[in-house]
């Protein structure tokens, strides 16, 4: 790839490795049962532009959102890759699961999809029932179903895109009706590619595994968009399968001598306590040179326990490294390694969850949290740690992460009111808080409310809103609130809410009707539901509801890990 | 079809794994589609089930749809040649 101000594109880049290796194995799509789907860049390019062809025949046409609903698949990478070919703007939303109110994500991705105004939606005939599309459209798209386009040659399209356009867009968090696409142009992408490449060091003979969703950025940019670039082959499983499977991806490792993953904490944890030895058999995962945790807040303990689990079988300790991401700077923003090891640090709990202050402490009576770095910054991104009046805070002081880098966001598609909220002088206001030390980056909690669940971000206000709706909760009352589990390595979801009646406090008729709510709205269970009497939340002086009194209230002050 | 392996997997899933532990199960009653059993709690059933009942229910039969009740995980123990 040429440096820096070069007319290099996605599309000129996909093009090239077609052109001058077609038959490179690009990703190996393995599913239950030991059946695979080997795609090479001439699939990718080949069946890519023909499922384009398709949705620029149902009215896509260069500059139009694509969005992409299928399961993992080898349709699911060609469809997303022959868009960008094509100067389409695909986009990937994650498949209805059953557990899904069908009518419920239907009225969610039809209204996503009109105000983006995207031009097609390309899906499968199951998907497409299951959600109940009638013919060809949905709202004013158009539908395509890839599963029944028979394989056939199209022209592959030339390249014609510029450093500036936009093309992709990949969503950040939230339930499908608050959704933020986030614009990503060549420029951004490929600042990223590069900078990213330089801190990992991609090379002959890596090869990633990866069970990450594609509608997240860990599993988009990380796992699929770098790869392709790159020219890093793939082993990927589906999400679904690896969550009642979690041996398959060690099995997938050792089969493909695969030597990077990307996982957020909790896999960790699950991978060390879930897998048995006589699912795994001889398995070695010595080929390993990096695991790479991101997309939640990252635990040493998490670490020690994955480690200790599986040092027998070939996983050493320089190989555990750390990585702090947004969608909205395309992918890393800071990245540990073994030139760079994250570092584990030992802070004063008081003055750090009283002042935000990040003092060390190697006194053992003290009492202390324990914090593990996200790394160094990348080359050409620039942090700054500020206070809520945008005032530079020193080292070792907690505030705001603003961000400044070439691999920053075009805007918010559609959505200029979000992009023009996100900046503030040139710079991206993560909403993540944190603190610089001796070129350390540490993430220590979010500025905003977000629950982030196994690696997948809820906003509070949804899960509120969804339980405020079912009859016997009183309208409004409700609090929705992550607390952080260090022995699951992730969040669990606690709600509290009012019940609009006395008796029915106690009903687990309407306990099972708001989790039953939940799990079929947002696809997450709640792990503690409390149904409180009437008037039992507190409020702040404003009238509202506030979430993190109620938190200390309700489920202890020991539950807030974070500051 | 085994009620004495229904009762064991409902004793299992609702003192272990449910959120709502004073929720009875009944053969029928969901499990993840409900909220009551996260998906990232089925890999305990399926060790429960290769433990308790000697069988091993292969990658492409455990989905959160195959398993989302007692009677069905039951079914699936029978066809896949368990004990009990």
């Amino acid at each position: 790839m040429a440096g820096p101000g070069s007319r290099d594109t996605l599309q000129r880049i996909l093009l090239e490795h077609y052109a001058r290796d077609p038959e490179r194995l690009y990703v190996r799509c393995v599913f239950p049962g030991n059946r695979e789907a080997r795609v090479t860049y001439r699939t990718l390019v080949e069946r890519g532009s023909q499922l384009a062809a398709a949705a620029a025949a149902l009215g896509a046409r260069r500059g139009d959102v694509v969005i992409v609903v299928l399961p993992h698949s080898a349709d699911l990478f060609c469809a997303f890759f022959g868009a960008i070919i094509a100067g389409q703007v695909p986009a990937i939303l994650s498949v209805p699961s059953f557990k899904l109110d069908a009518a419920y994500y239907r009225r969610e991705i039809e209204g996503l999809l009109g105000r983006i105004e995207a031009a097609v939606l390309i899906t499968d005939a199951e998907t497409a029932t299951r959600l109940e599309i009638q013919g060809d459209t949905i709202g004013r798209s158009r539908v395509l179903l890839a599963d029944r386009l028979a394989p056939a040659s199209v022209a592959v399209p030339s390249p014609e895109s510029d450093a500036e356009d936009v093309v992709l867009l990949q969503h950040s968090s939230g339930s499908t009706g608050l959704k933020k696409g986030v614009a990503l142009s060549n420029r951004a992408i490929l600042d990223q590619v590069r900078a990213y490449r330089d801190e990992v060091g991609f090379g002959e003979g890596d090869r990633i595994a990866s069970w990450l969703p594609l509608y997240h950025d860990m599993g988009l940019i990380a796992c699929t968009v770098i790869p392709a670039l790159a020219a890093v082959p793939v082993s990927a499983l589906g999400p679904l399968h690896w969550v009642t499977s979690p041996a398959s991806l060690l099995k997938l490792i050792h089969e493909d001598q695969c030597t990077l993953a990307w996982m957020p904490n909790f896999a960790y944890e699950f991978l060390a306590t879930r897998v048995r030895k006589s699912q795994i058999g001889d398995v070695r995962l010595d080929t390993m040179r990096a695991w790479i945790n991101c997309s939640e807040p990252t635990f040493a303990v998490s670490h020690r326990r994955f480690f200790e689990r599986f040092a027998p079988l070939g996983v050493r300790a320089e190989t555990l490294w750390t990585c702090y991401a947004a969608a909205e700077t395309t992918f890393a923003i800071s990245q540990s390694s073994r030139a760079f090891p994250a570092r584990v640090e030992r802070l004063e709990r008081e003055r750090f969850l009283a002042g935000g202050e990040a003092v060390p402490t190697t006194e053992p009576a003290t009492p202390a949290i324990e914090l593990l770095s996200g790394g160094r910054l990348l080359a050409g991104t620039s942090v700054r740690i500020v206070d809520d009046a945008g005032t530079d805070l020193p080292e070792r002081r907690v505030g705001e992460i603003a961000i400044k880098s070439g691999s920053l966001f075009s805007g918010y598609m559609k959505d200029p009111e979000s992009t023009a909220k996100a900046f503030r002088d040139g710079w991206y206001l993560s909403g993540d808080l944190g603190f610089v030390a001796d070129g350390h980056l540490f993430i220590t909690g979010r500025k905003k409310d977000l629950i982030i669940i196994a690696g997948r971000n809820y906003y509070p206000q949804d899960i509120e809103r969804i339980v405020s709706d079912v009859e016997g909760i009183y309208p409004g009352r409700v609090v929705a609130l992550g607390v952080d589990d260090p022995a699951l390595g992730t969040q669990r979801l606690v709600v509290l809410a009012e019940v609009a009646d006395a008796a029915l406090a106690d009903s687990p008729e309407l306990a099972g009707a708001v989790r039953a709510a939940v799990s079929a709205h947002l696809d997450c269970a709640i792990d503690e539901l409390r149904l409180l009497p009437h008037m039992s939340l507190l409020k702040t002086s404003s009238g509202k509801i506030a979430r993190a009194p109620n938190l200390a209230r309700f489920v202890g002050t020991g539950a807030t890990a974070k500051p | 079809m085994s009620d004495s392996r229904q009762t064991k997997l409902a004793t299992f899933i609702q003192t272990k794994l449910s959120k709502d532990p004073r929720k009875t199960l009944d053969p029928d009653t969901a499990l993840v589609s409900s909220g009551l059993v996260d998906s990232l709690s089925l890999v305990q059933v399926l060790v429960f089930i290769e433990d308790e009942f000697q069988v091993v229910i292969p990658d492409e039969a455990a989905t959160a749809e195959s398993m989302n009740t007692i009677r069905k995980i039951d079914g699936l123990i029978d066809t896949y040649g368990g004990s009990g």
